[in-house]
């Protein structure tokens, strides 16, 4: 995918906790800009993204980030990259400003400046001690730590989980800047759309297995072919009157069906469905921005998630 | 870097203030000690402790000293102590969610175990050599004198042991996630230990033998250390912190 110099190879990694398989032999190649990596909980997506970072290592494969080989417990790779955990655990006892200058021992000189920016952008009160903190401001904190040193690759495991939306799209503002200079972000979501629009590729994980990779405005694209019904009392003659329709594929789960346009223009099958005098009138139609649940149904093919 | 410090500080100064009152409260009731020696040695029906008595009495002022500080003040504060810098080590940062952010920042794990480790050590063993160093002077206050420098090798003995230790519950620490649990198992330890201790029959299985106060007049009077014990001591707490850095190396946060 693309032409850009690749930041971060992976080469059949993979990861297991006694007998559960957590992330399948896996390649991927990521290059600058910003990557999404979504999958449902438990996909593999944080066992991934700690492995890339030494934290956890891999039973097989080999990874290269940021031009450094992965060996040992990645302390070059850490260098080279920076990182947010999924999992917030803070140090109550220190004022924001405080653990910011401890999660960046180690870092260049000006990032605690370039931090501190950051956190005052999100109104991030520094003076604080950071136990009187709430979710979404531990998140915030993380992530000033993570977008301010200078280094050629972040990491970033659900950055915006827990945010508000306008912190949300401020965040993603910042990490797409950031981009923009030439960084490569791999950030990791369960949320399609809170990160989506930020993201110039997707990478889908399940059950630690790659399912797919797309560009996201191919993604868009093919999203906007979905069109998801919902009827109070659904039959197989429901399921046959849209069939009957004729604007596309229709695809029947349980009390709800998907119609696969032929291309991106709803307006066809609206216009059918308002005609038609066999089908129920649906108590729900949605379009345009599918959950996660059903771009991996309709789209992959991949049930239960 | 500040937090460490300060909180390396906070910990060094409390267990040297603890060590150092209980230091003056011991010296306070000599000679009363002395003369009422006698009279323990037959209330008492205990052996080790009959024993006990006779160290401190045939040890006079000295025997009185390396009981107080070493035996008493030193094994108990400072075993508690070990166990607590230990647990905190590592447990306690996986316990609270910590440690996947400490491993994630730019440094080796190699050089973050021994720093942990260098760190708890020091503050274990600071206040053990401070408070002995104190020892001439605050015994000048009920007019006695005493030696220091084998005070100072008493204090090195000491250190071999509460290095042992803390090298082993740091172990523990390093490969578990809950410090209470962890400590707790300490605790167990040693009451079982200091219960073995004073068992006529089982008392040379505990140990407590590796400190016991007979040792520290021994090394008084003698002026050497016993590089046997102490080198045993130290081979344990030297395995172990090598297992605890084979261990961490491969630590999920």
């Amino acid at each position: 995918m693309g032409g850009g110099q690749t930041s971060i190879e992976v080469a059949g990694i993979t990861r297991r906790f006694g007998r559960t398989v957590a992330v399948h032999p896996l390649d991927l190649q990521v290059e600058p800009g910003v990557t999404g990596l979504l999958g449902p909980n438990g996909s593999g997506k944080s066992t991934l993204l700690r492995m890339l970072v030494g934290l956890v290592r891999p039973n097989g494969g080999k990874a290269t980030v940021a031009g450094v080989r992965l060996r040992g417990d990645g302390t070059a790779v850490r260098k080279r990259v920076t990182y947010t955990p999924g999992e917030l655990g803070v140090y109550g006892e220190m004022r924001g400003r405080e653990h910011l200058s401890w999660l960046l021992r180690g870092r260049d000189g000006g990032a605690l400046e370039r931090a501190t920016d950051v956190a005052a952008r999100l109104g991030l009160p520094l003076a604080k001690k950071v136990h009187a903190y709430s979710h979404g401001m531990k998140r915030q904190l993380f992530f000033a730590a993570a977008i301010a040193p200078r280094v050629p690759v972040r990491i970033l495991d659900e950055p915006t989980e827990g945010l508000d939306p306008s912190k949300r799209r401020e965040v993603l503002d910042l990490v797409a800047e950031d981009a923009a200079s030439g960084t490569t972000v791999l950030l990791s979501s369960h949320h399609l759309l809170e990160v989506d629009r930020a993201c110039e590729r997707l990478v889908f994980l399940n059950g630690g297995k790659l399912i797919a990779d797309e560009r996201s405005e191919e993604l868009r694209r093919r999203a906007r072919r979905l069109v998801r019904l919902t009827f109070d009392d659904s039959t197989e003659s429901t399921e046959s009157a849209l069939a009957a329709l004729g604007v596309g594929e229709v695809r029947r789960h349980e009390e709800d069906f998907t119609v696969v346009l032929p291309d991106d223009d709803p307006r066809p099958l609206l216009a059918a469905i308002a005609g038609s005098e066999a089908l129920p009138t649906p108590a729900t139609i949605s379009y345009g921005e599918p959950s996660l649940r059903d771009l991996y149904r309709d789209l992959y093919g991949v049930e239960g998630v | 870097m500040g937090r460490s410090l300060r909180s390396f500080a906070v910990l060094v100064l409390g267990y040297f203030a603890v060590l150092e009152a209980m230091l003056w409260l011991s010296l306070v009731f000599w000679p009363d000690f002395e003369a009422n020696l006698k009279l323990l040695k037959v209330m008492t029906k205990i052996a080790p402790i009959r024993e006990l008595v006779d160290v401190l009495r045939e040890g006079e002022l000295p025997g009185y000293i390396v009981f107080q500080h070493f035996f008493k003040g030193c094994l108990f504060l400072g075993g508690a102590a070990a166990v607590l810098f230990a647990v905190n080590a590592v447990a306690a940062e996986a316990h609270r969610g910590t440690l996947e952010i400490l491993l994630s920042r730019p440094q080796s794990r190699l050089r973050i175990l021994l720093e942990r480790w260098l760190f708890g050590a020091l503050a274990l063993l600071l206040p053990v050599f401070a408070s002995t160093w104190t020892i001439p002077t605050l015994v000048e206050r009920v007019e006695e004198t005493i030696e220091l420098q084998p005070l100072m090798l008493g204090a090195v003995h000491m250190s071999c042991m509460l290095l042992a230790i803390y090298s082993g519950t740091f172990f523990l620490s390093t490969i578990g996630r809950h410090p209470v649990r962890i400590a707790i198992g300490a605790l167990f330890f040693a009451v079982f230990e200091l219960a073995t201790y004073f068992v006529m029959e089982a008392t040379n299985w505990s140990v407590v033998r590796f400190v016991d106060p007979r040792l520290f007049v021994d090394i008084f009077t003698r002026k050497s250390l016993d590089w046997e014990i102490c080198g045993g001591l130290l081979a344990f707490a030297g395995l172990a912190t090598v297992a605890s850095l084979i261990a961490f190396q491969h630590r999920k946060p």
